[in-house]
């Protein structure tokens, strides 16, 4: 079987990993020495949130604004940080919390939601989009141009969550320099690394490749994906959980290394579920995902790894993808989706999947059009 | 066969629910919990930290904004309680404030509440563990007051549970989402954000929601259930899909949970807006089932009626747990349409009795054993460290 | 003649470094006895000092004494971190260079005060040059 003859969208983001990364760090970085100092100094809580793929780059930044910054950093959903959350978090000192937002497009309902709640509060806001004039922006205080360029090929979502993720970790940089938190000689280190570090991955995206070509061919025929993964790498977890939806329509769950053991361990027919485990070397959680291989071990699940740790670490019939260890662990969450990716894209294109349901009427109605960006927004106050 | 006629430990708990409640509440009141928490603890307390897995972390999601909105009259409950968090038992354990550091200003101030039913998974003891050595407060949650994690906590709130046969839990539940509520609503009044005669009001009122779950209301919606799932099974519905908002994100969680536990069957959950977003996408509509709670005075209700209306125009299967009226909903929308509580964060604590129906009886009819007790390969995790011999680390 | 000698350093935050020696370094090794050796550094959020050979205490009080009078905030025109907009302001005024007498073969100010790399942000990898300008030997 010819893997050339099943290339796919993903694929061909993936291979130009390096590439997009490098478009994005030049355009954010400049746009990200220019937020005011004072608002900066002023936050006292960072929230991030967006809609899917945006919420997740949040969850997977969450581990770099916490160790650069030292701030207490939230991810919430949108409709949580919306509809949900207690006004207790808003408006009780000036220019805080910090509330960053995200979206592509800038037209998520959701999202705009989000910006007025925060705005109407007085917190500082900053829109992440490739859409500088896009509604959202208009209802931030600032705007990250991610600058991607516009007629590229970015669906199913690959090269713009790494976006997301290189605009939020150059904020994170920004705000943790501007705080003292991280000297200048590791602000300049941290960002040098994080070109080096994509430059190292994208030499092994190849290897990946033809591994996850092989995987997908055992995989197709499978019930269902259960992916695996604690706090930053949850969303490392999620994100494989979504491109399976995206790309094939499958079915999908997830969950934590600790409450999979009390929930998703019980599965039926487990020789049926592909189980995809995000667990690193550096990782608090190491050990406990240690253990939890070690069940689905014992469940006799099809079982992919991708760790920064070696091999050998893992048991001998789980397929590890041994990636790139970064310097700073909270990289980590920008490359480790590759795998699955790869794997996803190749699951559709073997099953002649089209991505979204484009084929599929029901899915392209004028209803299910619009239920991103014309949804009804309410301020709660 | 009739839905009556069909019997299991899970259903035996479903039925049992309101006269278990009672069981609760007469133990559970707050004469009680001041004895556990004394009000001079309960007042220094300025952050709540809430934590346990499985259940216990879907009764840590209902209950945070009972002790997030002290105000117990607004449809929203927008008037500030106490700052709390709902963590992750293994966020909470290993990541939270590893990365920033705690703050020397609100170390001691913060109080864990541990949530486990038996006290011996190793989780929520590091979880116990780890506010101890950093100075705060922990308070255990858990039906066994000689075990483990009360012997690790500095103050313990013994919970009552009616035992049942080995079955997915739902009593445990309600013990859980009660015993955290009389906690929020006591622990606000510590702190002058109610006066006691609100606090017993807000009692008053979640116990009088609970009743209003009478014969007759559970008949319907046992019935319901019933006729739901028959169909389902017919249909072939192969995975459920679960949607919730705030609080009623864990009612989402808590009832795929149960299908797990149950059958084994193959479940997601998401938010109304995030399922526009990805679940959406799901291929095999015909096959999958969908539940959405949709309560009229959630802040969310406008956005869960366009993911209703959305999902309705792809799908087969989809039911909705809310307390608004049917008209409201698709004509291919099975609607179980439950009791509209005084305030709307009492929800929790009863709206997931229709899924817990539907887990029941697909439990009976697909023969599948409790938590696949005793079927291959699940039993030979006897030594695995799944539960409480994992490795307790103090982070 | 001339002598021009590059050095780098890597600082801390908000330190004093003696450079002297590396001054004495240059001179000898250019050979020059008697003339003017400038000690310079390109960096614009760091300065060279020329300070009291004794005792520590005096570099405390100088770094405790230029946060006073120029601490780091958060409203100076120049939006990079509070810590870098004050060492330009610190650069500017404290000077970035000093010009020593080279008599003999060293420096005229030797046992009396020394030659300070003065970091006003930091830790950061640094470069300063040492130019010997004068007479050598016969």
């Amino acid at each position: 079987m010819n893997r050339n003859d099943y290339d796919n969208s993903l694929a061909r983001q993936a291979r130009r990993l390096e590439e997009y990364v490098k478009i994005v760090y030049e355009s954010v970085f400049p746009q990200v020495d220019q937020l005011p100092v004072k608002e900066i100094w002023d936050a006292q809580k960072i929230f991030i949130t967006g809609c899917g793929d945006s919420w997740l780059a949040g969850i997977a930044a969450k581990p770099a604004f916490e160790s650069v910054t030292k701030i207490e950093t939230n991810a919430p959903r949108a409709i949580d940080f919306s509809r949900a959350l207690s006004n207790k978090n808003l408006g009780y000192s000036p220019n805080t919390p910090l509330v960053i937002l995200i979206s592509y497009s800038g037209t998520a309902a959701r999202v705009i939601e989000c910006a007025k709640r925060a705005s109407k509060y007085g917190a500082n806001t900053i829109a992440i989009t490739n859409n500088p004039n896009s509604p959202l922006a208009e209802n931030c205080r600032y705007c990250i141009h991610v600058g991607l360029p516009e007629d590229g090929e970015y669906q199913p979502g690959l090269t713009t969550y790494n976006a997301s993720m290189i605009a939020l970790f150059a904020i994170a940089l920004r705000i943790g320099r501007i705080r003292n938190k991280i000297t200048p000689l590791e602000y300049e280190d941290m960002k040098k690394e994080l070109l080096s570090f994509v430059s190292e991955a994208q030499k092994k995206v190849s290897e990946y490749e033809e591994r996850a070509f092989e995987t997908a061919l055992k995989w197709k025929g499978l019930k269902a994906e259960d992916f695996i993964g604690d706090y930053g790498d949850y969303a490392t977890a999620f994100f494989g959980s979504a491109k399976v939806i995206e790309t094939f329509g499958g079915y999908t769950t997830y969950d934590d290394s600790e409450d999979w053991c009390h929930i998703n361990y019980f599965l039926a027919d487990p020789e049926k579920i592909g189980r995809v485990v995000i667990n690193n070397e550096s990782s608090p959680s190491y050990d406990r995902m240690l253990e939890t291989i070690n069940a689905v071990k014992i469940l006799k699940s099809p079982c992919m790894i991708v760790s920064d740790a070696k091999k050998e670490a893992f048991p001998e019939t789980m397929e590890v993808f041994t990636t790139v260890k970064p310097k700073y662990f909270w990289m980590n969450p920008l490359i480790q989706h590759i795998p699955f990716d790869f794997v996803a894209g190749y699951i559709a294109a073997l099953k002649g999947e089209t991505g979204f349901r484009a084929d599929d009427e029901r899915y392209n109605s004028d209803l299910a059009k619009n239920r991103l960006k014309s949804g009804t927004q309410i301020l709660i106050i | 066969m009739d839905h009556k006629d069909y019997d299991s430990e899970l259903l035996k708990q479903v039925r049992n629910s309101v006269k278990d409640i009672r069981t609760i509440a007469e133990n559970e009141t707050f004469e009680f919990i001041e004895k556990c928490v004394p009000p001079e603890v309960a007042k220094a307390i300025g952050n709540i930290l809430l934590t346990g897995c499985g259940d216990s972390y879907c009764a840590s999601i209902a209950t945070k904004p009972i002790f997030e909105n002290a105000e117990t009259s607004t449809k929203t409950g927008m008037v500030p309680g106490i700052p709390t968090a709902a963590f992750r038992n293994i966020d909470f354990s290993r990541f939270y404030n590893t990365f920033s550091g705690w703050n020397p200003l609100t170390l001691g101030r913060n109080a864990l509440c541990a949530i486990s039913i038996s006290g011996s998974p190793a989780r929520p003891n590091e979880a116990a563990l780890r506010i101890n050595e950093h100075g705060g407060t922990s308070i255990a949650f858990t039906a066994n007051p000689e075990g483990k994690l009360a012997g690790n906590c500095k103050y313990v709130i013994p919970m009552t549970l009616p035992s049942y046969g080995l079955a997915p839990n739902v009593t445990s539940y309600y013990s859980s989402v009660f015993s955290l509520t009389m906690f929020a609503l006591y622990l606000n009044c510590c702190k002058k954000n109610l006066t006691k005669a609100q606090a017993e009001q807000s009692r008053k009122d979640l116990l009088k929601y609970a009743e209003a779950y009478d014969e007759a209301v559970m008949d319907r919606l046992s019935k319901q259930a019933f006729d739901l799932a028959k169909q389902w099974e017919e249909d072939g519905v192969d995975c459920m899909d679960f949607v919730g908002d705030g609080a009623d994100y864990a009612t989402a969680f808590f009832g795929s949970a149960k299908m797990v536990e149950a059958f084994g069957g193959l479940t997601t959950n998401d938010d109304s807006e995030d399922w526009c977003h990805i679940n959406f996408f799901i291929k095999d509509s015909d096959h999958i089932g969908l539940f959405v709670i949709a309560n009229e005075d959630s802040p969310a209700f406008s956005r869960e009626m366009e993911t209703i209306q959305t999902a309705a125009a792809i799908r087969k299967h989809i039911a909705v747990i809310t307390d608004a009226q049917e008209s409201l909903f698709p004509e291919n929308v099975t609607v179980f349409r439950v009791p509209k509580p005084d305030s709307v964060w009492m929800h929790p604590l009863m709206e997931h009795i229709p899924m817990d129906f539907v887990a029941g009886y697909i439990g009976v009819w697909r023969g599948r054993q409790p938590f696949r007790n005793g079927e291959e390969p699940y039993c030979e995790d006897v030594n695995a460290a799944r539960f409480r011999a994992s490795k307790i680390r103090v982070i | 003649m001339v002598f021009i000698k590059d050095f780098e350093i890597t600082t801390g935050k908000n330190s004093l470094d003696n450079i002297t020696a590396s001054v004495n370094e240059a001179i000898k090794e250019s050979g020059i006895l008697n003339g003017i050796a400038v000690v310079e550094t390109a960096h614009s959020t760091a300065g060279i000092l020329m300070i009291s050979a004794y005792g520590k205490e005096i570099l405390d009080d100088i770094v405790k004494e230029m946060r006073r009078i120029i601490p780091a905030r958060i409203n100076f025109s120049h939006q990079d971190a509070p810590e870098d907009s004050a060492g330009h302001i610190k650069s500017a005024l404290f000077g970035s260079s000093v010009s020593l007498i080279v008599k003999e073969g060293k420096l005229l100010c030797e046992g009396k005060q020394d030659v300070y790399f003065a970091e006003y942000d930091g830790p950061r990898n640094r470069t300063y040059s040492v130019c010997v300008n004068g007479e050598k030997e016969g």
